[in-house]
């Protein structure tokens, strides 16, 4: 798991450091995941349908689960803050401990950037964004197709990037536990 | 008719947002006269090919064989043959008839006229605003026979400046 310093070494348990990750942590990953790859998974879906009003619905929805997702990343983000993630343990090499650190970060910055650049498309787009069938979103902005266009190139590119990083992520745990036969993912586990 | 000063909006609510378009081609031709304003008369031809929401995909839709079905129906003619004196200020009605994707119903558009000058070279500036359900004209076939989403209600403004000719 991302350490703040991949390259640390110590013996000693950090007193500062826990072995697993805390509950809430665990559940904002697994929440996280299963609304992330829910939101991709319906992203492909509804891209193909016709336009009629059960594919606005849909887009609708696909923009409030990415809003929720984007609360929930905020809000990990600050629970990570207060509460750092167990340590790599010293005996795994130099270049995993750089690898998942590296990925840990890449994974971070794009649970903010595909909501985000979502939200841009909404805001610079001509059509109204229905938060979970209750209030409509109120744009800051006013319509534009150049900042549209942008934002869609940004959130195109950036799901395929999530999409390769979660890949690498999740064979990179199997690979912890089924091959390695370590403790990795089990820290991310309930009951471990 | 003086295209360059005069607008036709149309406004329809998704999920309780306006959605705002024009026609970006329509034709009038009005008789008027203060004096008389049942021995006048209106027509206004719109090409509904025109029609634009600034959003090349959804206006796709819109002229689309659910919506407009603008192959089929390449024209909407709102036609009164007078016009009556309405309360208010230069207030007036047009009792007419709109005809639009090929169905006819009868429709009261109100509006206001004022007019600059006299005799030939006269400005008149007519502003109204009529309310229609878009699914009495068909406006909405298959899916989009629902309104939870897009309402059936769709708000018609017209900004009209004519000559005297």
């Amino acid at each position: 798991m991302a350490s703040a310093d991949p390259t640390a070494v110590s013996r000693e348990p950090d007193p500062g450091r826990p072995a697993r990750y805390d509950p809430v942590a665990q559940a904002l990953h697994w929440g996280m995941a299963a609304l992330i790859i829910g939101n991709f998974g319906l992203a492909l879906y509804m891209e193909d349908l016709p336009p009629v009003p059960s594919t606005i619905e849909l887009y609708n929805l696909h923009k409030s689960l990415g809003l929720a997702a984007l609360a929930l990343a905020a809000f990990r983000l600050g629970w990570r803050w207060r509460h750092p993630a167990p340590k790599i343990p010293d005996d795994h090499p130099r270049w995993e401990k750089t690898a998942a650190a590296a990925s840990h970060y890449l994974l971070y910055l794009l649970i903010f950037l595909q909501p985000l650049s979502g939200l841009m498309i909404a805001f610079a787009s001509q059509y109204p964004t229905t938060v979970f069938w209750a209030v409509n979103l109120p744009s800051p902005i006013d319509p534009s197709k150049a900042i549209e266009s942008a934002a869609k190139a940004v959130h195109y590119w950036g799901q395929w990037a999530m999409a390769g990083v979660v890949g690498v992520h999740v064979l990179a745990a199997l690979r912890h536990h089924f091959v390695l036969r370590n403790d990795i993912l089990k820290r991310m586990l309930p009951g471990g | 008719m003086q295209a360059e000063d005069s607008a036709l909006a149309f406004t329809a609510s998704q999920s309780g947002s306006p959605v705002k378009g024009r026609f970006q081609q329509f034709q009038a031709t009005i008789f008027f006269d203060p004096d008389d304003p049942a021995a006048g008369s209106l027509e206004v031809t719109i090409a509904m090919a025109s029609a634009t929401t600034d959003d090349s995909s959804r206006d796709q839709t819109l002229k689309g064989p659910d919506l407009f079905h603008v192959e089929e129906h390449p024209q909407a003619v709102f036609k009164a043959d007078r016009f009556e004196k309405a309360e208010g200020e230069n207030a007036y009605i047009a009792p007419g008839e709109l005809t639009l994707r090929g169905v006819t119903n009868p429709l009261d558009l109100p509006f206001t006229l004022q007019i600059e000058g006299s005799g030939a070279g006269a400005i008149a500036r007519a502003q109204g605003s009529v309310s229609i359900a878009r699914l009495d004209y068909g406006v909405g076939q298959g899916d989009w026979r629902d309104t939870g989403t897009v309402a059936d209600a769709v708000e018609i403004a017209i900004d009209v400046t004519a000559v005297r000719q």
